[in-house]
């Protein structure tokens, strides 16, 4: 009886050790089905919440930097010309403060010009997550690499 | 007799190193610069050491084998990386040469198509000529539009290659 409270204490430390491990691992799957969920759903406002401040983007010949020119020159020039994009991992890790996907995606392409047809396009992808301060994760930095966009047939 | 017994070293010795010919019967290519520096190394050694050693020529003869064969796949293997790292750099300018001219394309077509001029150019990416829609059409891609956040990412590409 006498060691009870000491057992209770040291079971209650090494609990809380253990949740502490599991908390810090993200799910960086489910992070990035919530980006592409929120694309496929036009949510921009989610995806904003997603980018972190000092967000990078590239492809091919752009380079947007900040919170502010992705979401304005990448989701929303483009997401009104896109529809059911799917992503396929090759690669992905998970670390304390830093988790990536990797891989391809496709999507269906809406051109500007309503008189031609739908296309398809594909490409190469990489989302990188940062944890944040306040624990959150976001997204850091996000490269795409696209091929010719076929047309759909 | 004696005779014999001089040839069964050297012939020991060319069992011994017969048994690089059985493995690179795995490796069409030939015998790989080790196995070949081991072969010319244990002969020219096994000659040598008969040759110095005159008390007991079979001994000299397989211990100057042994340590020629040594020095012999030491040196193969040297001339083996050798080999290796000038493959691996080959490999790196060709892929380094890809790039730029990859990259140096976007600057010299604009040149090249204010010129009017028509020049062979590598990939479908490149006509001098102002595309049009329905040549890019016929080919089974998208045309890529001269204005917008589409054009911005690949202006050089004659087809449209900004989908995500």
């Amino acid at each position: 009886m006498k060691y009870l409270p000491g057992l209770v204490l040291s079971v209650a430390l090494l609990a809380a050790c253990t949740s502490t491990k599991t908390a810090d691992a993200v799910n960086v799957q489910a992070l990035n089905q919530q980006f592409v969920g929120a694309w496929n759903a036009k949510n921009t406002t989610q995806l904003d919440t997603l980018l972190a401040d000092d967000v990078q983007f590239v492809q091919g010949a752009t380079h947007f930097s900040g919170k502010a020119e992705v979401a304005d020159k990448w989701i929303r020039a483009t997401q009104n010309s896109i529809a059911n994009l799917k992503t396929s991992t090759l690669s992905t890790a998970t670390d304390a403060n830093m988790a990536y996907e990797a891989g391809t995606f496709s999507v269906d392409v809406l051109p500007e010009d309503p008189r031609q047809p739908r296309g398809t396009g594909a490409g190469n992808f990489i989302l990188l997550w940062k944890k944040a301060k306040n624990n959150a994760w976001k997204l850091s930095y996000a490269q795409l690499e696209d091929l010719p966009v076929q047309v759909q047939r | 007799m004696k005779v014999f017994r001089l040839m069964l070293v050297p012939m020991l010795l060319l069992g011994v190193l017969s048994s690089p010919l059985i493995a690179q019967a795995q490796n069409p290519k030939g015998w790989s610069p080790q196995a070949k520096g081991a072969v010319i190394g244990g002969l020219g050694g096994a000659a040598a050491g008969a040759i110095i050693n005159k008390r007991n020529r079979p001994v000299g003869g397989v211990v100057g084998g042994v340590v020629g064969a040594g020095a012999g796949y030491a040196i193969g293997k040297h001339i083996d990386n050798k080999q290796k790292q000038r493959a691996a750099a080959a490999r790196a300018a060709e892929a380094n040469a890809y790039q730029s001219s990859y990259r140096s394309e976007g600057t010299r077509s604009s040149a090249r198509r204010s010129s009017g001029k028509h020049t062979a150019a590598a990939g479908m990416a490149l006509a001098a000529t102002a595309p049009t829609q329905a040549e890019a059409l016929n080919a089974g891609y998208l045309p890529n539009p001269t204005t917008g956040p589409a054009a911005a990412a690949y202006p050089e590409s004659e087809y449209r290659r900004k989908s995500w």
